[in-house]
């Protein structure tokens, strides 16, 4: 190694306020081939970490699917939250002004507030809504090595929010990618798309920076003014930036950093209107981990991470209606600080233990939507512990238990208990029970939207309410889930082929409704009702599920995501007079996938991606959604002097138009060209 | 305890001659320290080479002979004057070059060196010289291999610039296998996709191009990615995520020189035993990773028994 170059990696470590870099980068090119005895009696990184020698899939206490990189290509998507289609039970909307929503079994409108979402151990949903905005997630898909989807409640291991789900989004170690890798894609609706990568190596540092920018101009609306299509108000334009760096610090500590940040006008608005114009909202989003990891043994390590989220929405209306002139202030500004500590270790050899503490604290700013102009500060403290004892080669028990302190609902403990049982070396049966809780979201908890007067009206000054939109009394109780599982399943590495059928019943209660009252409040000039929230909603789901993968080859594959469900409940919408939403409405019974992706004669590849949704209706949304539609990506391989690359043709939505969430908001069949480079 | 020439207590009973006894036994350090049997062990600062010869020193300390084990760096070795020993140990390669290419009169057992460095050091002294190699012969892995992967064929090496020599005895072996040579660190990932069969065996063999703490990732994940064993020589590859290794320990290094020590002084004439791979080995199974790779292997113990009965019948 030159000294340039390690004098280049000192004064990186140096700015991000590294230890200083050891002297264990090892002469490795040529200067010391001589064997000593260092080779025999050195210690070594331990590589299979616990982390990483994930449970057998026939042990796992829940059903988990996924999505590897062989799938994210094949699919062909060119946003994250569609591939979560290939996932049994999930259900994935485009709203209004490029909001997308993802749950598992419907029961959740455009914020899907029931879901834990991970990118790398960092939870990124907003405590705000509760939701995730993953337009301005400032993560690449070329990125994702893989994403692991929990489907059914997992408060045990993620904490309360992990409620119908958990998605834990893993980007590429900066190892696997060493190199340069550009990828640019064009498209119908103005679709442009570009990423550009690096990642490289110096001594004990391995790190990529990539950046991506890209923008569309969104869906069409159909129903436009008596059919006429139009394009909807939903352009978006991003730019994102991500580093990450992993540092062995000494042979068995490691520290990892990951900065990122993006931003970008998003087109909001419904129409040629004073009260909701046409108008780009600023986004902005950064965030900052760190995280320390000390790895003792392949079944012991400590990690202590500390990170924060940042999220900025700056946008408002100020609507000149005569004769007022009224103001609505739909800025929302988040901030997350989250500490957490993790131990993993073997008590005796048929156990293993994990347990943890986090302490988090959000801050939320919205003025227009929680009636102050200061942040709201929520505290949130976690302990959790989660064991596996295998007595012999048959049971798996799993065990664990989280206790959440928070300020909005005090204690809540989370149990979980899997029982799985191997009938065969590739078959097992898995019953489990859990229950989780959902914390309300600070809106839920704290709001107070309304229209305010911007200019005082005689006699009334400015900032007087006009009409209260949305209001809570807060003392909401969690939302509590109680989940049974019977799971069937094989898995043969040697033949490569993994199914798994679940049967399900999962028991919403206490499920927060918003519902409208017709009541004039206190201060409001003009009534036009206000929502509110209030615990009162029931939902069972019932259901089987397959999730099914077949990979002849290393580039063939055939993935299968079957879900029945059947749900049946209620949840307030109305008072005076009482009305409810009929919750069976708002689970689809029938959603399937199917991708398959084959490699052909001459470097082609090919995959078909078929996707069908049967009716529902998003609550919140109000119009019934129903759909099959299908994407198919031809791809041409080319390889020569150690770089790759590809050039692919994508078309979306090939069975013509479709709306997944509201019917204003259509996809359309559209051609996307891509190319890709990867130089070593 | 031996006698020292010189000393012969007279028969018979009385106290004089019991009082002659145990005077004589309360001198005999004294005494002994004037012709004690000198052994200077030679090596590094590192807690590796003090405990070979802390084990070294149990082993003749249980002997009936009289013994002095002193350790010594290569620094305080060169700069003393003290007279010849009767024998000279040393412990790792940097030693072993020394004392070899130095001009000597007492017999050199060389340990905790390759075989291949072994057999390149000079002869200088007149005097013999052995050597206990720090590897595992290949036929030990292979029989390991056997024993606790019995369903598993496809047997692959990844071998670089140091143990390339190997290949030959490995192509040819009972269990052949199947093997590809590296010069450079970077060729490690495409040598790991030629020679690692899915569901197979790799063995990790000493060299520094394939195994070290930048490759181990390499190599480690690789080989558990694809459903492969990896078998190693070293208890840290054990840890850092191979299957198992098959290894000698410090102390069981020590433990054999003492004892190769001790063969050569009771010999007469003085005579040291040939140059030899360990005999003492210990077997190390990751048990996490044989549980991740679904694989149910038998303890540790009853492996390195199995494998030491094996090679006594031989």
């Amino acid at each position: 190694m030159g000294i340039t170059n390690n004098n280049r990696v000192k004064v990186f470590a140096a700015l991000l306020g590294l230890a200083a870099l050891g002297d264990h980068a090892r002469a490795s090119d040529g200067l010391d081939l001589a064997l000593g005895e260092q080779d025999f009696f050195a210690e070594l990184p331990v590589i299979l970490t616990a982390t990483r020698l994930p449970q057998a899939v026939a042990d796992v206490p829940a059903a988990v699917t996924v999505i590897d990189r062989l799938m994210i290509e094949a699919a062909g998507v060119t946003d994250i939250p569609s591939l979560f289609r290939l996932v049994a039970g999930f259900q994935v909307g485009h709203d209004r002004e490029s909001r997308t929503t993802v749950t598992y079994h419907g029961a959740s409108d455009q914020f899907a507030r029931r879901m834990q979402v991970l990118v790398d151990g960092r939870s990124i949903y907003t405590p705000i809504t509760g939701g995730v905005d993953w337009v301005d997630l400032p993560v690449s898909l070329e990125d994702i090595a893989r994403v692991e989807v929990t489907r059914g409640p997992n408060g045990v291991a993620y904490g309360a929010n992990a409620f119908l789900g958990v998605i834990n989004i893993i980007t590429f170690h900066p190892a696997e990618v060493q190199g340069f890798t550009f990828k640019s894609a064009l498209g119908e609706d103005s679709f442009r798309k570009g990423t550009l990568r690096y990642a490289g190596n110096s001594g004990a540092l391995d790190y990529r920076i990539t950046v991506e920018h890209r923008q569309d101009s969104g869906h069409s609306d159909l129903n436009w003014d008596g059919g006429a299509p139009k394009q909807a108000n939903d352009d978006q334009r991003t730019s994102a930036l991500t580093l990450r760096g992993d540092y062995r610090a000494t042979v068995n500590d490691y520290l990892n950093f990951h900065v990122g940040g993006s931003e970008g006008p998003r087109e909001r608005g419904y129409g040629p209107s004073e009260d909701d114009p046409i108008r780009q909202q600023q986004s902005h989003g950064d965030f900052q981990q760190l995280r320390w990891k000390h790895i003792r043994s392949s079944s012991e390590e400590f990690s202590v991470q500390l990170y924060r989220n940042y999220q900025l929405h700056a946008d408002g209306v100020v609507a000149d209606i005569p004769p007022f002139v009224l103001g609505l202030d739909y800025t929302i500004e988040t901030e997350r600080y989250n500490l957490e500590f993790e131990h993993l270790f073997a008590p005796a050899e048929d156990w293993r233990l994990a347990w943890g503490a986090e302490a988090r604290i959000d801050y939320s700013r919205a003025p227009g939507y929680l009636g102050t102009p200061e942040a709201y500060k929520h505290n949130l403290y976690r302990v959790f512990a989660n064991g596996e004892w295998r007595p012999d080669e048959r049971w798996t028990l799993n065990m664990g238990v989280l206790l959440e302190h928070n300020e909005f609902n005090g204690e809540n403990a989370s149990p979980r208990l899997a029982l799985n049982y191997r009938l065969s070396d590739d078959h097992y049966l898995r019953a489990s029970y859990t229950e989780a809780y959902r914390t309300p979201a600070v809106f839920e908890e704290r709001a107070d939207a309304a229209v305010l007067l911007q200019q005082p009206f005689a006699p009334f000054p400015a900032g007087t309410v006009m009409d209260q939109i949305y209001y809570s009394d807060g003392n909401l109780r969690p939302e509590h889930m109680t989940s049974y599982e019977l799971g069937f399943g094989s898995y043969s590495a040697t033949h490569r082929v993994g199914y798994e059928i679940k049967l399900f019943r999962e028991e919403l209660r206490d499920v927060i409704a918003p519902y409208v009252d017709p009541a004039q409040s206190q201060d409001e000039l003009l009534n036009y009702g206000t929502y509110k929230f209030t615990n009162d909603g029931s939902t069972t789901i019932t259901g089987f599920e397959i999730q099914g993968r077949i990979q002849p080859t290393d580039t063939g594959l055939i993935s299968v995501a079957y879900s029945y469900a059947n749900a049946a409940g209620y949840m307030r919408e109305r008072v005076t007079p009482d009305q409810y939403h009929d919750m069976s409405l708002a689970t689809p019974e029938h959603t399937l996938s199917l991708l398959l992706a084959s490699s052909f004669a001459g470097n082609w590849r090919g995959s078909l991606g078929l996707y069908h949704v049967s009716h529902f209706e998003w609550p919140g949304a109000g119009d019934p959604v129903a759909y099959t539609t299908a994407d198919v990506t031809l791809r041409r391989l080319y390889q020569d002097h150690g770089a790759k690359g590809s050039m692919f043709v994508t078309v979306r939505n090939l069975l013509g138009p479709y709306y997944d969430y509201v019917n204003d908001t259509f996809l359309e069949q559209s051609v996307y060209f891509g190319i890709e480079l990867q130089v070593p | 305890m031996r006698v020292l020439e010189g000393w012969k207590p007279k028969s018979g009973v009385g106290w004089i001659p019991a009082l002659t006894l145990l005077l004589g036994l309360l001198l005999l350090p004294l005494a002994a320290a004037a012709t004690p049997l000198r052994v200077v062990v030679v090596g590094g600062e590192s807690t590796y080479h003090r405990a070979v010869f802390a084990a070294m020193r149990q082993v003749l300390e249980r002997t009936p002979a009289d013994y002095e084990l002193t350790y010594r760096t290569l620094e305080q070795y060169q700069s003393s004057a003290e007279p010849a020993p009767a024998m000279l140990v040393s412990v790792g390669t940097a030693a072993a070059r020394a004392l070899a290419a130095a001009p000597r009169s007492a017999p050199l057992l060389c340990t905790l060196l390759p075989r291949d460095e072994y057999l390149q050091l000079p002869r200088a002294g007149a005097a013999e010289m052995s050597g206990l190699y720090i590897e595992q012969p290949v036929p030990r892995y292979l029989a390991l291999v056997r024993l606790a992967l019995p369903q598993r064929t496809g047997i692959g090496a990844v071998l670089g610039p140091v143990s390339s020599s190997l290949s030959g005895e490995l192509q040819t072996a009972g269990t052949p296998v199947n093997t590809v040579t590296i010069g450079a660190e970077r060729e490690l990932a495409a040598a790991l996709e030629q020679v690692g069969t899915p569901a197979g065996v790799l063995l990790a063999l000493p060299d520094p191009v394939v195994v070290n703490a930048d490759t181990a990732r390499t190599l480690i994940l690789t080989a558990y990615h694809r459903g492969i064993a990896l078998v190693g020589y070293s208890q840290a590859l054990a840890k850092a995520g191979a299957l198992m290794a098959v290894h000698t320990t410090p102390e069981q290094f020590g433990q054999e020189a003492g004892e190769m020590v001790q063969a050569a002084l009771t010999a007469a004439p003085l005579r040291l035993p040939p140059a030899r791979f360990p005999s003492y080995f210990t077997v190390s199974v990751n048990y996490q990773v044989a549980r991740a790779l679904e694989l149910n292997l038998p303890p540790e113990g009853q492996l390195m028994h199995q494998l030491q009965q094996q090679e006594a019948a031989r």
